[in-house]
């Protein structure tokens, strides 16, 4: 049967909201598990096929699921912070925000690689192997297995690798060469004109909240309202591009976070406050008016994701443009 | 798209030719085998013959059918030789072998639904007795390659008879309410 067989996890696995990535060591393969959430697909390489592991260095701005539990606990922690008498502790709970924001940015920008696996027909990236540490253990751990498959190389073998390439056989594309396809161009990660229209859009809702708390004015939540549709919109547009012409993923990722945040900011403001009010109106037996804007606490919370998304972008449209400095860094 | 430099290997950590990335490559003997190069025989007057193409050579029998294959149908598995249609098939010890490229994760569909209504709590009467029936139907289905536990079928199941408790209690709070009238 097949269950029969059985697996030994090796370091490293990605958590994504819907897709999710895993690498097992069976008795003579490698497993790749890509979860699909309801469905798994499964690539086996055998140890004795595998030709080299490559590990290159490259910045990976990845949301995990893991992430999003310690952005809940901060969020809790913010809000016992704000409401206890703990002196400023708005403040400390902002404080540890900054730390954690920029903690992620550092591990994403600095400590991250893809990792690929070369055969004789294949070149593959294992997903769940992305940051350098996970990628030094995940070496430590097949290479003696691979080793004990097919041996260990003799002195000289660059020698006689001769003229022969490692991985697959496929030309290479001439040197300065453009990609041809905008699905290359997003295999690339480069942003789209829409890609800089939803960091902008985030930014401005983010900087619009900010202000409209520090100085609150009477149609603050008219315009609030206004750039919370334009980003909504926006996001939609880059799913619709990146279905037609090809947006890097990273820039889908950001567009698919924009609208979830969006939709769970509103679901759970009219859903916490119309609860709150109803038990408010059972208790005091009269009828009580509903603000469903939520208040500031909601602001505040609208504010630090729409910022926080913003940021994010930026920071990978910053990393595009440094990575390929002769390209042009805006839309034209 | 084959390694850019095999001077990579060199050294423990290097920068891409290419790119400019740092990279950091480990090369094994299997990058110094040649893929085997498959030569089919025409198949002579009175020579045995591939089962799937007459006009050539057979090369060996399939382990369980007994079938003629030349080199192009040949495939080696655990040692021995196997034709496609066997290997297909899953028949005889083909079926030890783990060939699956996917697998539905009916435990993980189990779980997600009652949770996932809990975001629109009146699908909870539909989700809470589903996820209960759903989870002892499947109760035997294959779980995922690399998962060992059916403790989301268990989790599930739970789940769904709270559910079904509370709508439960619900509905009786309901009727004691209406045959007491409101008091």
């Amino acid at each position: 049967m097949a269950e029969r067989v059985s697996y030994r996890k090796l370091p490293g696995h990605r958590r994504g909201f819907i897709k999710g990535a895993s690498t097992w060591l069976g008795p003579d393969h490698l497993l790749l598990v890509r979860s699909m959430r309801f469905r798994e697909e499964y690539k086996r390489y055998q140890l004795r096929d595998i030709q080299a592991v490559a590990i290159a260095h490259r910045p990976r701005f990845h949301i995990s699921t893991r992430a999003f539990v310690i952005g809940i606990l901060w969020a809790i922690a913010y809000l016992v912070l704000s409401s206890s008498r703990v002196p400023r502790g708005s403040l400390v709970a902002w404080a540890l925000a900054l730390v954690l924001i920029v903690s992620w940015f550092y591990v994403s920008a600095v400590c991250s690689c893809t990792c690929r696996i070369y055969t004789a027909v294949s070149r593959d990236e294992l997903p769940s192997v992305y940051r350098t540490w996970v990628a030094k253990k995940f070496l430590r751990v097949i290479e003696p297995q691979i080793t004990a498959v097919q041996g260990a190389l003799e002195g000289g073998w660059m020698d006689a690798l001769g003229t022969q390439d490692v991985g697959p056989q496929v030309a290479l594309p001439p040197a300065g060469s453009a990609p041809d396809t905008a699905a290359e161009r997003a295999g690339e990660g480069a942003p789209a004109p829409s890609s800089y229209l939803l960091v902008a859009t985030l930014l401005a809702d983010g900087l619009w909240h900010a202000l409209a708390l520090f100085r609150p004015f009477g149609w603050a939540s008219v315009v609030s309202n206004l750039l919370a549709l334009a980003v909504i919109g926006v996001a939609i547009l880059v799913l619709v591009m990146q279905h037609r012409q090809g947006v890097s993923p990273a820039h889908r990722g950001l567009a698919i976070a924009a609208l979830t945040a969006m939709g769970l900011v509103y679901y759970v403001r009219v859903t916490l406050v119309g609860a709150v009010a109803g038990a408010r109106a059972a208790l005091e037996k009269k009828a009580i008016a509903v603000d469903y804007t939520g208040g500031t606490l909601s602001s505040k919370i609208e504010m630090g994701i729409t910022l926080g998304l913003g940021i994010v972008g930026l920071v990978m449209l910053v990393a595009h443009s440094i990575r390929q400095p002769g390209e042009r860094s805006g839309p034209s | 798209m084959p390694l850019p430099d095999r001077a990579l290997a060199a050294e423990d950590l290097t920068r891409c030719t290419l790119c400019g990335a740092e990279n950091q490559v480990r090369v094994f003997p299997a990058a110094l085998r040649s893929l085997p190069q498959v030569q089919l025989e025409t198949a002579l007057e009175g020579e045995a013959a591939c089962f799937d193409h007459p006009a050539k050579r057979a090369v060996a029998a399939c382990r369980h059918c007994g079938r003629f294959v030349c080199q192009l149908c040949s495939v080696e598995f655990s040692g021995e030789i196997w034709c496609p249609a066997c290997v297909m098939a899953r028949a005889g010890s083909a079926a030890e072998a783990n060939l699956e490229t996917s697998r539905t994760l009916y435990d993980s569909i189990a779980l997600i639904f009652p949770l996932m209504s809990l975001v629109v709590w009146p699908l909870t009467m539909v989700t809470g007795p589903g996820a209960v029936v759903y989870s002892i139907v499947k109760w035997r289905a294959p779980l995922s390659l690399v998962r060992r536990f059916r403790w989301r079928f268990v989790a599930a199941i739970l789940i769904g008879l709270s559910l079904v408790a509370g709508w439960l209690l619900l509905l009786g709070y309901v009727l004691v309410r209406a045959r007491t009238g409101g008091r």
